[in-house]
C-alpha cells in the first residue's frame, strides 16, 4: 500500500467508513497478530492485543500525521499494548523465578561463548525452533519486542525505529544485542552444538 | 581477536540487508579470513531463519469481531465505561459450544415444562437465598427479553422434558464445585442440544452472590447483542464464562474456579469484578465482546449487585 493510499484510507475511517477500517485490519492483521503472539505466548492474548490494537489505533486515528507508514504506527501502539501487559502480567507473578541476569541493565554486554568452532545448527528439529520461541520468551521486554519486530514481522531498522521511538542509529546495537542473548540462551541449552572444524585450530586459542 | 566483538555486530546487520554496500563489501572482507565470524554469522542466521518462517495465520476471528467492535464504538462514541459507577450487577453470561439459545419460561413461546436452567438458576438462587423477587419483574428484563426475542430466531429450546424445576431444590447449599459436578452429569445426559447446564446458574446463586435483585434475566442473545443491553445500565457488571474453553489468559488473570465439567468439556466460574478495576473494565467491551461474537454468549442473568458484596 502506497503513501497515497495510507492516506486516502486513513481519510475514509476518520470518517467512519466500516469497509476502510477492515482493509485495514485486513492489511495488517497478520503482522499485528504475529507480534502479540510472540509476545505474549498465547493466542488468547494475541487475539485481545490485536483488537484492541486497531481499535485503538481507530480512536487516536486523529494523532496519525502520516510521518511514519501506517504499518509502523500499528505496531507501535501494538508494542506497547503487548509491554504493558507482559508488566502487568510479571507484576502478577512476582515471585515466579528469579530471572536470568538481565544484561543491559547493569550496562554490561553478554559476551557470546567461544565460537571458534563451527556451531552445528540443527534447527530444522521442531522441538529446536520450539527451543527458539521458549528462549525468546525469557528475553527482557524490550529485547523480545525487537527481535519479533524483525525477525518475525521483517520490519525495516527504519520501520523498527519508528515502532518503538528509537533512533536509528541505536536499532542496529539493540538488534544484535537481543540476538546475543538469544545466541547465548540456545547455546546454553544445547540447542546448537558446537562442533569443532578441522581446521580452526590455527587461529590460536589462547590457554 | 578482540575486535571481532564489533564485527559481530557488523554481521548482524549483514543478516538483515541492513549495511551500507561499503560495510558489507568490509564485513565480507573479513569474513573470508576469520573463522569465527563465519561462524557467528551461521548461528544468528540459524537462529533468524526459525523466526522468519514461523510466521501465523491470524484467526478468522480477528477481521470480524475487529469489525464488529469497530461499528458497535462508532455508533456509540461519547459513550465511555469510565464513567460507569463502580457499583455493580453480576452477569452471568454462558458461552454455547453450538450457539442454542434458550429462553426464560417467561419469555418461552412453548409453555415450556422444559425450565431452561437459565430460569433454573435464577429460582434456585431465589430459593436458596429466599430474597428474590421474580426475576421477569424488572421492565429491564422484559425489554431485553423483547430486544432477544427480535435478534434471534426461535431458540431450539425443546430440549426434551426432564430438568424439573424440583431439581435443583437438592441442589441449595452445596458448594459450588459439587452443584457442577451433579449438574454436569445432568447435562452430559440431557445431550448438547441443550446448551449449556443449569449447573452453572446454581453455582452461582449458591457460591458467590449474596442476596439481589435480578435485573435482567435469561435471555437469547448472540454474545454480541449483550452489551448493546448493558451499556445502558449505569453500573460495572460482572461476567462469568461458564461454558465451553475458557480462554488461558481470562482464566490466569481473573481468578477464575474450576468446575467439574463432563468429559471434553471445561467449565470455569470467571468473577470478573473481584479483579475489575477501571483500567481493566476499559478493555472489557473490547475483549469480551470479540470472545463473545466468536463463540456466542448468552446472558443469562444479571443480578443486581453492589461491589462490596461480591464475594469471589
Amino acid at each position: 500500500m502506497t503513501r497515497e493510499e495510507e492516506a486516502r484510507l486513513v481519510r475514509e475511517i476518520r470518517a467512519g467508513d466500516g469497509d476502510a477500517f477492515e482493509t485495514l485490519v485486513r492489511e495488517h492483521q497478520t503482522r499485528v497478530y504475529n507480534l502479540a503472539l510472540r509476545m505474549t505466548g498465547n493466542p488468547e492474548d494475541a487475539m485481545d492485543i490485536s483488537q484492541e490494537t486497531f481499535l485503538k489505533a481507530w480512536r487516536t486515528m486523529g494523532k496519525y500525521r502520516g510521518d511514519c507508514s501506517l504499518g509502523s504506527w500499528l505496531y507501535r501502539i501494538a508494542s506497547n499494548l503487548c509491554i504493558d501487559l507482559l508488566r502487568k502480567n510479571k507484576r502478577r507473578q512476582a515471585e515466579k523465578i528469579v530471572s536470568l541476569d538481565d544484561p543491559g541493565e547493569d550496562g554490561r554486554p553478554l559476551e557470546l561463548p567461544d565460537l571458534r568452532e563451527e556451531p552445528q545448527v540443527i534447527l530444522e528439529r521442531e522441538e529446536n525452533r520450539r527451543a527458539v520461541w521458549e528462549c525468546l520468551e525469557t528475553l527482557p521486554e524490550e529485547q523480545k519486542l525487537i527481535l519479533v519486530l524483525r525477525d518475525v514481522n521483517g520490519l525495516s531498522y527504519e520501520e523498527i525505529a519508528a515502532a518503538m521511538d528509537l533512533e536509528l542509529g541505536t536499532v542496529k546495537s539493540r538488534i544484535f544485542r537481543a540476538r546475543e542473548r538469544l545466541a547465548k540462551l540456545l547455546l546454553d541449552r544445547g540447542t546448537f552444538e558446537l562442533v569443532p572444524s578441522s581446521n580452526t585450530r590455527k587461529k590460536g586459542r589462547r590457554g | 581477536m578482540a575486535d571481532c566483538r564489533e564485527w559481530l555486530e557488523e554481521i548482524s546487520a549483514s543478516l538483515d540487508g541492513e549495511l551500507s554496500p561499503e560495510k558489507e563489501a568490509a564485513l565480507q572482507e573479513h569474513l573470508a579470513e576469520c573463522e569465527d565470524c563465519r561462524a557467528a554469522m551461521a548461528l544468528l542466521r540459524g537462529m533468524t531463519e526459525v523466526m522468519r518462517e514461523d510466521m501465523v495465520q491470524p484467526p478468522a476471528q480477528l477481521a470480524e469481531g475487529t469489525r464488529f467492535l469497530f461499528e458497535r464504538e462508532k455508533k456509540e462514541k461519547g459513550f465511555s465505561l469510565k464513567r460507569w459507577r463502580f457499583t455493580a450487577i453480576a452477569a452471568v453470561i454462558c458461552l454455547a459450544l453450538f450457539g442454542v439459545v434458550k429462553l426464560a419460561p417467561w419469555s418461552m413461546k412453548d409453555g415450556s415444562a422444559a425450565a431452561p436452567m437459565a430460569a433454573e438458576g435464577i429460582v434456585a438462587q431465589d430459593s436458596a437465598k429466599g430474597v428474590l423477587s421474580a426475576p421477569a419483574s424488572t421492565q429491564a428484563a422484559k425489554d431485553l427479553l423483547t430486544a432477544a426475542g427480535s435478534m434471534e430466531p426461535a431458540p431450539e429450546s425443546a430440549e426434551g422434558p426432564g430438568e424439573e424445576p424440583a431439581a435443583e431444590q437438592d441442589m441449595r447449599g452445596e458448594p459450588i464445585a459439587a452443584a457442577a459436578e451433579t449438574n454436569g452429569m445432568v447435562q452430559e445426559d440431557n445431550g448438547m442440544a441443550d446448551g449449556f447446564p443449569e449447573a452453572e446458574m446454581n453455582m452461582e446463586a449458591n457460591g458467590a452472590l449474596p442476596g439481589s435483585s435480578p435485573l435482567y434475566t435469561a435471555e437469547s442473545l448472540p454474545g454480541y447483542a449483550i452489551y448493546s443491553q448493558l451499556e445502558g445500565a449505569d453500573a460495572y457488571y460482572s461476567v462469568c464464562f461458564t461454558y465451553g474453553e475458557v480462554p488461558e489468559s481470562i482464566r490466569t488473570n481473573r481468578e477464575c474456579t474450576p468446575l467439574d465439567a463432563p468429559e471434553g468439556q471445561e467449565r470455569w466460574l470467571v468473577p470478573l469484578s473481584v479483579c475489575m478495576n477501571e483500567g481493566l473494565l476499559e478493555q472489557f467491551s473490547e475483549i469480551y465482546y470479540g470472545d463473545l461474537l466468536s463463540r456466542q454468549g448468552l446472558v443469562i442473568g444479571i443480578l443486581d449487585m453492589e461491589e462490596d458484596q461480591w464475594q469471589p
